[in-house]
């Protein structure tokens, strides 16, 4: 199974997180938020203008920045 | 409730308020351009409907009336989340209608205990704007169909 | 007999109710809305209950005891320094994984907590089962169920919060981080204990894991210590973001573990809150219908508030003809006819334009959708160098500029929180919507909605642009990353609201009765002296000011009363248009103002534009001064906001007014 990155989700696909790379303060809030390794990860939709994107994780809806997202690792969940 | 009827609905509402909205505009532009609406067989339509000249207001019919078309487009197409179009066009169209309502209100305290001199013509027809009889026609719809705006996830 | 005190703080997540639980349990009204950040200090209150002072103290939300922002360092210090007898964790029951993040946190702390399970009624309604028993067998804390917006469960926490503070033993859980973080846990607390006043002070084990995470505030704590240098070193041996992904890992790891046993999910549907996303986020619908949602909280703010305004307005004519005709002997007649009722009383009537104003504003926070807002707008906001979240102090600005300063605290970015406070102030507020509404009402009939409508718009294109002008000049850098929670559209609550419209309106009135009465009473008596004159003729005092400064505004179309009054308006700004009632009003009732402000050839529908214009921008009031100074920390900064401000302001009248002129009007 490839690794691809959060941003290339579709909405409605389900995916789990391998590896977090954002670096900076950003990096310990995403952990505190729920994006750690494991996690299931759900892309609910994007904005209209295409950035952010909002994620369904841990029971609640994040949204975080296409930037941030592309430093985030998973497996697609089929 | 199918989503057929709900589908069906939509599809009049949307058609519904696209047509007003546009009037609207029209005769907001005409009277804007040259100062009064004229007679034309523009506002005639406008007046049998109720339709007062008003551009931005005619601007937010067009776009209730496309939430309505975009759901019909959706369930059309197969996608089952496609009413949420149809619930959120009903939640717009009682804003609005409810927006309208209270400056009814307004006008109505103004004319009936203040007895003020702008209005002394001011009757209850004078009120009655489209947003307010498509909100009456979406709000009897609602009540209707209360429970059936859910979906399980698939 | 002296009650015995309890000192207890509400803490928890962003959004969870804290605030809500705080004003059911002290009755007070503090600020409540649907989104993440809505409390930005720690407020308290106290409530008696069975013999007992409970002082209660409401902490803004935090995600995590590593703080990021201003208002979760308020949190986290309040909790780690102060030191409260008991920490009640509120947890939003149908978002409970992550709010476990925290309370593992708080078990580290060694405090007595008790934990009070909020909206509940949410997560019963989805179909979620709550295991209580065992979740508080696992937790080692009380738990009690609440549902904080309809008073539900406040007795029993309270109940229980003065059993807890007779059993006295601790006994929290913690959890564990697996071999290697455990070992060096050992190792650093190990070293910390030669220090016994830190290690006193505050929890070992808390302290080892966070300097582990690289948490900077307590990395400064045991900075001041003599065993810092042995904490460095051993900190430099390791790989620290390795073992913060870890620690993070291993929390998540502990909540899975027990997260199932306490709740069970039965169906989980695609809910309302998911259907109206849709739809209000979708790709082409989402934009014009915040711009139609604005438009018409925009419309009802006027449209209802008429009558009620005519209904003032006949109580102060009824005042002039009644009362104040007969008064003796004259100069009382006019300080209460030309001054009080003129000027007080033309700020009175637009009350009811700041109550609807601040009754939409409070169900749009209530409802959730300023999230939204902000998660719409993000990209536009990066593109002009701002942040997402900055628009939501912005949307507030809408009722007053200083909350919406305040409300900045929760932007984590340094520059980007500057930025939005320096923007912030050209908002137009509610107390510059008087200026708009007299003005506009005036000179431009049919068409004074749009006008008013336009003032708006121009607030925030120039805020924008200030923003874009001050990202690629002095606050250079960029926005930081955008992480926001979006929380569940909400039916707001009628209570609620109506507090919030009251609370502001009447600070409105009350403004209106102290600050306001007092500029009018000196620009009468301005007006009135030197001896002999005519009442605000030009020989008076006012008027030999309005000459002073009437060369500088005269190329924006000002004559010299126009100069006065926005001379006085630096204070407040509804005192542009009560110093337009003492001067123009000519002594009888806001209705009169109107019409003098026709009959003057002074005025003229362009410089009424001009000063519409002016008045927006022109100066942060004192109040917003204040605040600005206060979060900005520096006189320089204030300073920045009122000279730009006043150099935005000219220009764009210029512009306005001979532009106007230009065009023939
Ligand atoms: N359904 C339901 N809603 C609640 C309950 N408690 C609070 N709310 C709503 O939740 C929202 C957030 O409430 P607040 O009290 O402002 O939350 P807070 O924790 O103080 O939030 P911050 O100050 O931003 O950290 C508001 O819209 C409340 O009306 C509850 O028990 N049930
Ligand atoms: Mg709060």
């Amino acid at each position: 199974m490839s690794e691809i990155t959060l941003d290339t989700l579709k909405p409605g696909d389900l995916a789990r997180i391998t590896k977090m790379r954002v670096k900076g303060p950003a990096r310990r809030k995403l952990f505190d938020m729920g994006m750690v390794a494991g996690s299931e990860i759900e892309l609910v939709r994007t904005a209209p203008l295409g950035d952010p994107i909002e994620f369904q994780i841990k029971g609640y809806h994040l949204s975080i920045r296409k930037e941030e997202a592309s430093q985030i690792f998973v497996q697609k969940i089929e | 409730m199918s989503n057929r009827g709900k589908m069906l609905f939509a599809l009049f509402m949307g058609c519904g308020y696209i047509l007003i909205g546009t009037i609207q505009i029209i005769t907001g532009i005409l009277q804007v351009v040259s100062g009064d609406t004229g007679s034309s067989y523009m506002t005639a339509v406008a007046g049998a409907l109720f339709i007062p000249p008003d551009i931005v207001a005619g601007m937010i019919l067009m776009l209730i009336g496309c939430v309505f078309i975009y759901g019909v487009s959706e369930i059309h197409s197969g996608v089952r989340e496609g009413i949420a179009y149809v619930y959120v066009g009903i939640l717009l169209s009682l804003i609005f209608a409810g927006i309208y309502m209270l400056a009814a209100t307004g006008d109505f305290l103004e004319a009936h205990l203040l007895n003020s001199e702008d209005y002394i013509n001011w009757s209850v027809i004078d009120a009655l704007r489209p947003e307010i009889y498509m909100g009456v026609l979406s709000l009897l719809t609602y009540l209707k169909w209360k429970g059936s705006f859910e979906l399980k996830k698939s | 007999m002296e009650n015995t005190k309890i000192r207890v703080a509400l803490a928890g997540n962003p959004n969870v109710g804290k605030t809500t639980l705080f004003n059911a349990i002290t009755g007070s009204r503090q600020h409540v809305g649907n989104w993440p950040g809505v409390t930005v200090e720690k407020k308290t209150g106290i409530r008696s209950y069975r013999g007992y002072d409970i002082e209660v103290t409401d902490l803004p939300g935090t995600y995590s005891l590593t703080a990021y922002s201003l208002d979760e360092i308020v949190a986290r210090d309040y909790i780690i320094e102060e030191k409260p007898d008991i920490v009640i964790q509120i947890i939003d029951a149908s978002n409970l994984e992550r709010n476990l993040y925290l309370t593992t946190q708080l078990m580290e702390l060694e405090t007595e907590m008790i934990i009070a399970l909020n909206m509940c009624d949410l997560a019963l309604e989805r179909g979620d089962k709550l295991y209580i028993d065992r979740m508080q067998e696992i937790l080692a804390a009380p738990i009690v169920q609440t549902v904080a917006s309809r008073d539900i469960g406040i007795n029993e926490l309270l109940d229980r919060v003065i059993e807890q503070k007779y059993n006295d033993k601790y006994h929290g859980r913690e959890i564990g981080y697996g071999d290697i973080i455990e070992s060096k846990v050992l190792e650093i607390e190990k070293i910390l204990l030669t220090d016994p006043e830190l290690s006193k002070r505050y929890p070992l084990r808390w302290m080892s894991i966070k300097l582990l995470e690289g948490d900077r505030n307590v990395r400064t704590k045991v900075g001041k210590s003599h065993v810092s240098a042995a904490i460095n070193e051993l900190l430099a041996s390791i790989d620290q973001e390795e073992y913060e992904a870890d620690i993070a890992d291993k929390r998540y790891v502990a909540i899975n573990a027990i997260f199932p046993q306490m709740c069970t999910r039965c169906n989980v549907r695609m809910t309302k809150s998911d259907m109206i996303d849709r739809v209000l986020t979708n790709k082409y619908l989402g934009i014009p219908i915040f711009l139609a949602l604005m438009w018409g909280a925009f419309e009802l703010t006027f449209a209802f508030a008429t009558p009620f305004t005519d209904m003032i307005e006949r109580i102060f004519l009824w005042l002039a003809v009644n009362v104040t005709s007969r008064l003796e002997p004259e100069w009382l007649a006019s300080l209460i006819g030309d001054g009080i009722i003129g000027g007080v009383g033309a700020v009175l009537t637009f009350v009811p334009n700041i109550f609807i104003l601040f009754f939409l504003l409070s169900l749009l926070e209530g409802s959730g959708y300023l999230a939204r807002a902000a998660f719409i707008m993000d990209r536009l906001m990066y593109k002009i160098g701002m942040h997402g979240k900055s628009f939501i102090p912005l949307l507030m600005g809408f009722g007053c500029n200083v909350p919406a300063i305040m409300a900045t605290r929760s932007i984590e970015d340094e520059k980007d929180r500057l930025i939005t406070i320096l923007v912030v102030p050209f908002v137009s507020c509610g107390a510059r919507l008087p200026i708009y509404i007299l003005l506009a009402g005036a000179f431009f009939g049919r068409q004074a909605g749009t006008v008013v409508f336009f003032m708006y718009v121009l607030g925030i294109v120039v805020a924008v642009i200030s923003a874009k002008l001050l990202r690629s000049t002095i606050v250079k850098g960029k926005p930081a990353p955008f992480i926001m929670e979006m929380p569940p559209y909400r039916v707001p609550t009628l209570r609620t609201s109506i507090v919030h419209m009251w609370d502001n309106g009447a600070m409105y009135i009350k403004k209106a009765g102290t600050l306001i009465l007092i500029g009018v009473v000196i620009i009468w008596l301005l007006a009135s002296f030197p001896w002999g004159i005519e009442y605000g003729s030009e020989e008076s005092y006012v008027g030999m000011m309005g000459h002073f400064f009437a060369p500088l505004l005269e190329p924006l179309g000002f004559d010299w009363k126009m100069t006065v009054a926005l001379v006085f308006g630096l204070v407040a700004k509804e005192i542009v248009v009560a110093s337009m009632g003492v001067l123009y009003g000519a002594g009888d009732s806001p209705e009169a103002l109107t019409a003098s402000l026709l009959a003057d050839p002074a005025v003229t529908a362009l410089s009424a534009l001009s000063l519409m214009v002016f008045s927006l921008l022109y100066m942060p009031c004192v109040a917003t001064l204040g605040v600005i100074k206060k979060e900005t920390g520096s006189w320089k900064w204030t300073a920045f906001a009122l000279a730009y401000g006043i150099a935005v302001a000219w220009i764009m009248a210029f512009f306005v007014y001979q532009g106007g002129k230009l065009l023939g009007y």
